[in-house]
């Protein structure tokens, strides 16, 4: 501030060569400032990626559940490091099988970080929690995926959903499945599963088969379906005839939770009769849904007759039946039945087998 | 003894100037001047004028510019069609007569140019389940891409939710992608960019895989056909779903507005749809082979919405009416589904 000489031009005298090479500076660093400002959008992308393998070691371990704390052992006692299987025992590495990465498991928030697009199918049925662990064995890989979903009711309405109609339903100590060529689906309690192989192999089939043996010997209590027992004990029909709706039953918005069963041989039913029944909450609500019910069907419906046993109504362009019948807080009947006495039949035979239901 | 100096003090060259009494004042009363501006923008209230002041570092976050993608599409050659499909044993054979039945793959990229190629590799499951594109057709096409239009580089990208190494590994695209010279980039946090798509209801301001986008010249779909739960097909337009990032998964709740906002957000040069193996039901997910059909076609085109309408019907084989998001992308736009009526087959 106070230097009597001001930063300014006091020289009388400044060379050419000064004069130039001061441009030829001035010049440089003005294309080096441009060049810069040219490349600060045109960088080649891959400077700024991720090394794939390091997205592979990081990207299964950055899961939002964090295992718990190990019990403490005595030195010297530990046996070779057992990886956790979640649910499942240590014979599920039988046959030289590895688990790859750890065992994930997904709740209602996170599911769709798995399954994006399909989570909405488990969450309509009550889904509690995901388990997924994926095993390897060389070059094959088979995924096993857990779908706790609260009740055994809502696991039967996943499978009948999702499983193939023409396929046969295998059961084997509880567990109920479909085998595919490269593994299986099925239920067991309260539990979809899934079992996907990477290729159709005899080792995939084989492990397939394993798994499905250790679901039925896991310990967790399941309980019994009565409507399930009601369809296949009393009326014997096979498993995979049984369906449940949760909701929007006959899509009508006041009706859920009901159980249907298919592939009738009583005479005169026809090939689409179904049967079907549901538990009210209590005698009154069953008698409202009883009512509303036969109002909305009325619509379409003409009723045939109306007895204490229930009524009949008849569709007023299809020609088919549909039985309906109310007792305590159960409610019952069949629909697309050829026959009238076919569906007198149905409604009088359901009446019988859900009576200790 | 005072000694004789030989040289002036002050350089002959230089102009003395002593500092006056009244310079010596401006400059004081300059500086400051100076500082108590300096320290008034430094330390005023952040709601006094000119203040600087950032006492909560709110105002030093820094404000990202939303992008916008180019439009990459080209117009097919004249006497080539808009969309075409091509029957055959082999996926090469099918590949080769759609693409030469719209114009030859030579004249949509050229050579020098950089290629995004996005199969749909949302999940980890093996290419046999449909889930995913087959690893087969992306190889056919990064090779064509590299060999034929002697593209610069040919990227290959998705952005699946779940560990995508993982859905890139298992499906089979990686190494199909890697062995015919393509480069695969995975999303991370810092390979999303706010996209700025203008007329889009749901993503008009919305963050999307950016990184693989930058400089690219050309954007080809590849997508597989199949069932999906909410929107009912998965087709091409559905596939660049999985170039968005954040909670992408709120926008199920108006699955068909966010498909034909895809439509609009990305203008491909190209989409293929694979027809080789067709996830007729239980989709996006799948999970058991018996649910996908063996095909023998391959669509290719430049109007996603006439490829989707075509899909559906004959991939798909569906009669039930077209998906509502097709009739919004043809509002918006995109495409017409009235083309799908006048698509070549070749057989």
């Amino acid at each position: 501030m106070f230097n009597p000489i001001p930063r300014r031009l006091v020289r009388r005298r400044i060379t050419r060569a000064e004069v130039l090479s001061g441009s030829l500076v001035l010049l440089v660093l003005l294309a080096i400032g441009g060049w810069i400002r040219s490349r600060a959008e045109a960088y080649d992308p891959a400077d700024r990626d991720i090394a794939f393998e390091t997205l592979q070691r990081s990207s299964v371990v950055d899961t939002l559940y964090r295992r718990p704390l190990q019990y403490w052992r005595e030195p010297g006692t530990e046996s070779a490091a057992v990886p956790d299987l979640g649910p499942f025992p240590q014979d599920l590495l039988a046959g030289g099988w590895q688990l790859d990465g750890r065992v994930e498991t997904y709740t209602p928030e996170n599911l769709y970080v798995k399954i994006n697009g399909a989570a909405e199918q488990f969450l309509a049925f009550d889904f509690e929690a995901l388990t997924y662990l994926t095993l390897v064995r060389g070059p094959i890989f088979l995924t096993i995926e857990l779908y706790d979903q609260a009740r055994p009711a809502n696991a039967l309405g996943l499978f009948a959903r999702l499983r193939n109609p023409e396929a046969r339903v295998l059961s084997s100590g509880g567990v109920h499945y479909t085998p595919t060529s490269v593994g299986a689906l099925g239920m067991r309690g309260a539990i979809f599963f899934r079992i996907v192989g990477s290729a159709q192999r005899p080792e995939v089939e084989q492990k397939t088969r394993q798994i499905i043996g250790l679901l039925a010997e896991m310990a967790r209590p399941t309980a019994a379906v009565d409507e399930v027992e009601l369809f296949t004990e009393g009326l014997g029909l096979p498993f995979e005839s049984v369906a449940y709706q949760k909701e929007n039953v006959f899509q009508y918005d006041f009706l859920e939770d009901f159980w249907f069963a298919s592939g009738l041989d009583s005479p005169g039913a026809g090939p689409d009769a179904r049967v079907f029944f549901h538990r009210a909450a209590s005698p009154a609500r069953a008698r409202d849904l009883y009512r509303r019910l036969l109002d909305e069907q009325l619509v379409e419906y003409e009723q045939v007759e109306a007895r204490q046993a229930g009524v009949l109504l008849r569709h007023r362009y299809l020609g088919t039946y549909f039985a309906l019948a109310r007792d305590g807080a159960r409610l019952y009947g069949a629909e697309h039945v050829a026959d009238p006495a076919a569906a007198r039949a149905l409604l009088k035979r359901m009446k019988e087998v859900s009576g200790g239901h | 003894m005072a000694t004789r100096r030989d040289k002036p003090l002050q350089h002959p060259e230089y102009d003395k100037q002593p500092l006056t009494r009244r310079d010596f004042a401006r400059r004081v009363l300059g500086t400051l001047g100076v500082g108590g501006a300096a320290a008034y923008l430094a330390l005023a209230p952040e709601r006094w004028p000119l203040s600087l002041r950032d006492g909560s570092g709110l105002r030093s976050v820094p404000t990202e510019r939303p992008m916008r993608l180019g439009d990459y599409r080209v117009a097919p050659p004249s006497g080539a069609v808009e969309v075409a499909v091509g029957y055959g044993s082999s996926v090469a054979e099918r590949l080769d007569k759609a693409l030469e039945a719209v114009g030859g793959l030579p004249h949509y990229v050229r050579p020098g140019e950089i290629v995004l190629l996005k199969p749909n590799v949302a999940f980890d499951r093996s290419p046999n389940l449909g889930a995913t594109t087959s690893p087969e057709i992306v190889e056919e096409l990064v090779r064509r891409l590299l060999v034929d239009c002697r593209a610069q580089e040919v990227r290959v990208a998705d952005n699946p939710i779940e560990s995508p190494a993982d859905c890139f590994a298992k499906s089979g695209v990686r190494r199909a992608a890697e062995q015919a010279g393509g480069r695969i980039y995975l999303p991370d946090a810092n390979a999303f960019r706010t996209l700025n798509t203008p007329g889009a209801k749901l993503i008009e301001s919305w963050p999307v895989l950016y990184r693989p986008l930058s400089n690219v010249d050309k954007v080809i779909g590849v997508a597989p056909a199949k069932d999906h739960n909410l929107c009912r097909a998965s087709l091409g337009i559905k596939n660049w779903y999985g170039l968005l990032g954040g909670r992408r998964n709120q926008f199920h709740q108006d699955i068909h507005e966010i498909v034909s906002d895809l439509a609009l957000m990305m203008r491909p040069t190209l989409t293929v749809l694979d027809g080789s193996r067709v996830l007729m039901k239980n989709g996006p997910t799948g999970g058991d082979p018996s649910n996908v059909k063996p095909g023998h076609a391959v669509v290719a085109g430049t109007d996603p919405v006439a490829i989707d309408a075509w899909g559906y019907r004959h991939l798909l084989e569906r009669d039930d009416g077209l998906p509502e998001y097709l009739p919004k992308a043809e509002a918006k736009g995109c495409g017409r589904v009235a083309a799908a009526e006048s698509v070549r087959e070749i057989t």
